[in-house]
């Protein structure tokens, strides 16, 4: 871990006055390497540290999702039950749990799961950057999705999503820091609560609906239909992920080849948040199976939740395939999930979400 | 007749002005001035014993202050980690590789 030592890096900010010891332990005074690393943790909990200092970030760090992956836990306990969650814990402990991240995996290295290393030699960052941070875990869906690095099923480039470019936001323009700090609520999972961020939050969208100059945007379509509906184009869906430990013990996964899809289903999660009648669905690599290395039949209550979900796409344009006409969304049975589209052994878990009639 | 009685009435007026009027001024004899008010002041009312005053440059120059040298903990000493930690060729001469690299995992994550 290289430190900066230049006149305005870290050395001189006014982190670096708590010295290296009082956060990170370890032995001063001496200088051989495993003397001096003795008792020397990475990441001290922010008890020891950050809360000494940031306490309205530090009290609300406990209901950040990004802390307490409680979306992980929420679904594993939807699918499985309580007999079996002993077993669903060791495995989310050994393949899942790596993404739980710190204060400092975001405001001062790498995540751990991305093989951490210093942003900034060592300076804490109050905005990270996206593409260390966030995308250094959001990577195989949102990352590519996003930053256009996808291709269709036919081989053709998918654009990357307007907002970037040519919009050029980060994430954390709408993603804010009081999002990821847990400070806009308690949720069991990203989809619970208020739609945040929404499309139509104050400082966006907000003028979006009947009379706005957009035919489309009728009274009907903006309640029924999510905006990503209209505006996303296709993205990553995910297959059958089996995990499993080496005979070293080292956690491992396989999983099926992704595939490149746009599917508009019925939204299992209707709610006054969420009134939608029809959202972007997006399959997710859980099988019946998953966690068989750690005990069978673990996951009993697999049908319990859709294996086509809710989604959000990160692949928004502003003139798309499917809403270019009325009649180019209309009666076209290959934009939605229709029963053809869905694993056999899948369709009980997503009988909420299949379109039985084609709009 | 009624202008006889007007003239009697007037003489007399004039009559007692002259007898009256040149009569001595009664004697005018002062009275006794009030007491002077005294200020009371509030120490006054409390018996105190006033501390001497004292002269702000009678304090001057004061004495030098006495500062005790803090003994820093040598285990919280850590010039040795930013000597290391900030020196480029010092890490990778002892940098670790880290160990069991897992590459089992096959797809993406």
């Amino acid at each position: 871990m290289l430190v900066d030592k230049s006149e305005d890096g870290f050395l001189a900010s006014y982190h670096a006055r708590f010295g290296c010891i009082t956060c990170h332990g370890g032995v001063g005074g001496v200088e051989q390497m495993e003397a001096a690393h003795e008792g020397m943790v990475r990441n001290r909990p922010l008890e020891e540290t950050c809360q000494l200092c940031h306490l309205d970030i530090s009290d609300a760090n406990p209901t950040s999702l990004h802390t307490n992956l409680a979306g992980y836990i929420t679904v594993l306990e939807e699918r499985g039950s309580p007999e079996t969650m002993p077993q669903l814990i060791t495995a989310y402990d050994n393949h899942c749990a790596s993404c739980h991240t710190t204060c400092g995996q975001c405001h001062v290295s790498r995540p751990a799961s991305t093989g951490s290393g210093l942003l900034k030699g060592h300076a804490f960052q109050k905005t990270p950057p996206m593409n260390n941070t966030c995308t250094g875990c959001h990577g195989s869906r949102v990352n590519d999705e996003y930053k256009g690095k996808n291709t269709d099923a036919d081989g053709k480039k998918i654009k990357a999503d307007v907002h970037f470019n040519p919009g050029m936001m980060a994430c954390q323009n709408c993603h804010t820091g009081d999002e990821m700090h847990g400070m806009t609520g308690q949720f069991n999972h990203r989809y619970d609560g208020p739609e945040n961020p929404s499309c139509t939050q104050e400082g966006c969208h907000e003028t979006v609906g009947p009379g706005d100059g957009i035919a489309q945007h009728t009274g009907y379509h903006v309640n029924a239909l999510s905006c990503q509906v209209c505006h996303a184009v296709p993205y990553k869906n995910c297959y059958a992920c089996h995990v499993q430990k080496s005979e070293e013990g080292v956690p491992y996964f396989k999983i099926e080849p992704s595939e490149m899809m746009f599917k508009i289903g019925r939204n299992p999660i209707q709610s006054a948040e969420r009134p939608y009648q029809y959202v972007p669905v997006r399959h997710v690599p859980i099988a019946r199976d998953s966690f068989a290395y750690y005990g069978e039949n673990l996951l009993p209550n697999f049908d319990s939740r859709p294996t086509w979900t809710y989604a959000t796409p990160h692949t928004i344009q502003r003139i798309t395939p499917q809403n270019e006409t009325c009649n180019a969304c209309h009666g076209h049975a290959e934009l939605f999930l229709t029963r053809d589209d869905v694993d056999p052994g899948e369709l009980e878990a997503n009988r909420s979400v299949i379109v039985e009639e084609i709009p | 007749m009624k202008q006889s009685w007007i003239l009697l009435g007037l003489g007399g007026i004039a009559g007692g002005i002259v007898l009256f009027g040149c009569a001595a001024p009664p004697e005018i004899k002062p009275a006794v001035p009030p007491p002077t008010p005294v200020a009371i002041s509030p120490r006054s009312l409390v018996a105190r014993e006033e501390p001497a005053v004292q002269f702000v440059k009678s304090r001057f120059p004061l004495p030098a202050p006495t500062v005790e040298a803090l003994e820093r903990d040598p285990s919280l000493d850590d010039s040795n980690c930013v000597t290391c930690h900030t020196s480029d060729k010092d890490l990778k001469l002892l940098a670790q590789e880290p160990e069991g690299t897992e590459t089992l995992s096959e797809g993406e994550g």
